[in-house]
């Protein structure tokens, strides 16, 4: 009687863990508003709920993204699975809230095969930098960006130049070639603008004046250490040739925002659009050709403008099993990378695309893919944005303020520093790494 | 007898205060839930180090302290005062004004008074982007200034000095018919009787205005002067659309509302943010508290 009542106690606990194995998993995808990437992502995850019965996904495309990201993390509601820029993916890591990539849950055998899908030995290694940490990896691109030169090859014909020879290799050169194509009327107002940075946000400080600098020897900030250094002669020179494009009246922040003014035919170089651009520059009827970002003459890093990225990440905080389903769904929303290049113009640098006929035929992506191997992904940190507008505001006290260089410099060195000693600070004190 | 219709009276005065009561509940439940909470929530987040990486901890009055040294928080203090008087105290003199026009009686008052109007129909924001485009260095406004100073292209917002006064100028030209049409009320509310009283007592128009219809407009004006400055301290929208890097350049137009938004949502310190928030809300209860007491006199009144 007993082994009988045994049995069937058994039989019964078995038949509920079958039945627990059986409970669909849900996992929910918090996803940044794009609408051509949204229409492919829908019908992806739709394909994948088809082949995966049990694994139910609540895909969501959440407004005002970063905010909601975060102020959802960090109250411990976030998302199983979310894309994340690399402005913040630093501090997200150091927050304990990344979980590695799972390669087998991906359907790899090992984390050397994920890289390798995205480019042998080193290319693999570049393009993954963005969400490696440590020497673990933490998610995959969905959306890769970088940028490249566009010359307007109308206005540069006007000027009696031709882009496809004449495009300027180093900053040297573009100043001279930006003068050449630069108009003005009878009192000095500009009507035409050469070349002129992209002045409208200070987070570019990060992601186009410090590959300047970075590209004459060191980073202003070093994502390791948490320190800044900003009063060297690496950063005034570069500061120097940005005051230079205001002071020779050549451009400045005060003018049409440079890609709408490229756009509009009024900037015949613009050099912070990514692959993405094109599709508004063709509607603008604009004739353009694309180039490398340019070097200093004497550059001891051969890179252009900071590279950066949306990954794909898994909550550290979800239950194993659903992290695991996760990362299967990231396997499939990263597999079709043709038509997200296609359709929504976003790049996923996947090696075996890159070698196909499809991706050959597309005309702007050497460039930029040449830039992604060579170039490298802005430093990483907690505490980006302030960092940009202490920059911002360095740039600005020099170059429309006409204060000391020096002493601003000095000023914003500081600064910084101490944002960073802060953020160092809340993540330790957070319990990060 | 008397004690019943005492106690009637009392029992019926209680009933209507019920009823009262009643009818004012759901104002005061949206306030509470809209207004009070929040407020009482921000407070309590001025109270902590929260930076959304982590749970609040309670840090007591360290926030404020450091405000005390934050050199954004005081240089937006210096920023939002000149916003404040700089765009208050014209408002006031120059809608008057115009209500006193739109007073009188002539030809086309309506639709003039429609057009004047106007600006006061879109978004603030697309009223930002309007000024944006007026503001171009070699826009229309340039082109109508330029020859005047003798310049063919101004930095009209990247210009340290100039930016900040150009946003006053949005400003007020964009507030002007809202509060045009308070004074109009107030002016309506006159009697005729006492205007003609003036007048037949030997009154010239000036004067009649002087020692009849202002002193007479005091509420209206306290209410123009307090609805006004309240609004001005919490000045972000033309700083944040107009103003280049938002608030920029060198921070020149980053009043306390553009500070709260940027440690907030761009810096993530939301304690910090919340401390800036509950330093504003004590300046306009100060400041509001003492217009209202300078205009509580009843010497002036219809009541």
């Amino acid at each position: 009687m007993k082994i009988r009542l045994l049995l069937v106690l058994l039989l019964a606990l078995g038949l509920a863990g079958l039945a627990q194995a059986q409970d669909p998993v849900t996992v929910t995808v918090w996803m940044h508003n794009h609408a051509p990437r949204v229409a492919i992502d829908e019908e992806l995850v739709a394909e994948f709920m088809e082949e995966n019965p049990d694994i139910i996904v609540d895909y969501q495309v959440v407004d005002d993204f970063f905010t909601a990201l975060q102020t959802a993390m960090a109250s411990g509601a976030g998302p199983d699975v979310f894309n994340q820029f690399t402005l913040y993916n630093a501090q997200f890591y150091a927050q304990g809230m990344l979980a590695p990539v799972d390669p087998v849950a991906m359907g790899y055998q090992t984390i050397e095969d994920v890289y390798a899908h995205y480019g042998e030995g080193l290319i693999g290694e570049t393009v993954l930098a963005g969400d490696t940490f440590n020497g673990m990896l933490y998610g995959v691109p969905t959306e890769l960006s970088n940028y490249a030169c566009y010359a307007n090859d109308d206005l540069w014909a006007e000027a009696g130049l031709d882009p496809a020879m004449d495009f300027p290799t180093t900053w040297e050169g573009l100043a001279e070639v930006g003068e050449m194509l630069t108009k003005r009327d009878e009192n000095g107002t500009l009507t035409q603008r050469g070349f002129d940075f992209n002045w409208s946000a200070n987070i570019y400080m990060m992601l186009h004046f410090d590959p300047m600098v970075t590209q004459l020897g060191n980073s202003m900030i070093d994502e390791m250490t948490y320190t800044a250094d900003i009063n060297n002669d690496n950063v005034k020179r570069v500061m120097q040739y940005w005051k230079d494009v205001v002071d020779d009246n050549r451009g400045g922040p005060q003018f049409t925002v440079s890609r709408n003014a490229f756009n509009a035919g009024e900037l015949a170089t613009e050099c912070t659009f990514g692959n993405w651009g094109t599709p508004a520059m063709e509607e603008a009827g604009i004739n353009y050709s694309i180039h490398n970002i340019p070097r200093w003459d004497d550059a001891v890093n051969d890179l252009g403008f900071a590279t950066y990225a949306f990954y794909l990440q898994v909550n550290a905080n979800s239950p194993r099993e659903v992290q695991e389903a996760g990362w299967k769904l990231i396997a499939h929303l990263t597999s079709q990378p043709d038509r997200y290049l296609n359709e929504a113009a976003l790049f996923q640098p996947v090696a075996s695309y890159l070698a196909t006929d499809d991706f050959a035929d597309n005309a702007i992506m050497p460039t930029f893919l040449d830039e992604l191997y060579r170039g490298e992904y802005h430093p990483r940190f907690a505490g980006f944005a302030e960092v940009g507008d202490a920059l911002g505001r360095a740039r600005d006290r020099i170059i429309l303020g006409g204060e000391d260089m020096d002493a601003v410099l000095q000023d914003a060195e500081n600064e910084v520093n101490a944002i960073l000693e802060r953020a160092q600070a809340d993540i330790e004190a957070a319990g990060g790494a | 007898m008397i004690n019943r219709l005492l106690l009637r009276d009392v029992s019926v005065i209680r009933r209507r205060q019920y009823w009262g009561l009643v009818f004012v509940l759901p104002a005061v439940v949206f306030f509470a839930v809209f207004f009070l909470y929040p407020l009482v929530i921000g407070f309590g987040l001025s109270l902590t180090d929260f930076t959304l990486l982590r749970p609040p901890v309670w840090v007591g009055l360290d926030n404020y302290i450091d405000l005390l040294s934050d050199r954004l928080f005081l240089k937006s203090i210096n920023v939002t005062l000149g916003f404040v008087f700089g765009s208050t105290v014209p408002t006031w003199i120059l809608s008057l004004l115009a209500a006193l026009l739109f007073y009188q009686k002539f030809p086309g008052r309506e639709g003039l008074k429609l057009l004047f109007f106007s600006p006061l129909l879109p978004s603030v924001a697309v009223v930002s982007v309007i000024w944006v485009v007026l503001l171009h260095p070699s826009g229309i406004l340039t082109d109508i200034v330029g020859p005047l100073v003798g310049k063919s292209s101004i930095t009209w917002l990247h210009d340290l000095t100039l930016s900040p006064i150009v946003i006053v100028v949005a400003r007020i030209w964009s507030v002007i018919p809202f509060y045009m049409l308070i004074w109009l009320a107030g002016l309506t509310a006159i009697p005729q009787e006492l205007r003609d009283a003036a007048l037949v007592d030997g009154a010239n128009r000036r004067q009649s205005f002087l020692r009849v219809e202002l002193p007479l407009l005091r509420p209206t004006a306290v209410f123009v002067m307090a609805v006004s400055t309240i609004a001005a301290f919490q000045g972000f929208t033309l700083q944040f659309i107009i103003a280049p890097n938002q608030g920029g350049p060198v921070d020149v137009n980053t009043t306390l509302g553009v500070v709260i938004w940027k440690y907030g949502f761009q810096f993530y310190r939301m304690g910090d943010a919340a401390a800036v928030s509950v330093v504003l809300f004590a300046f306009i209860m100060i400041v509001t508290s003492v217009q209202l007491k300078l205009g509580s006199s009843d010497r002036f009144s219809l009541q």
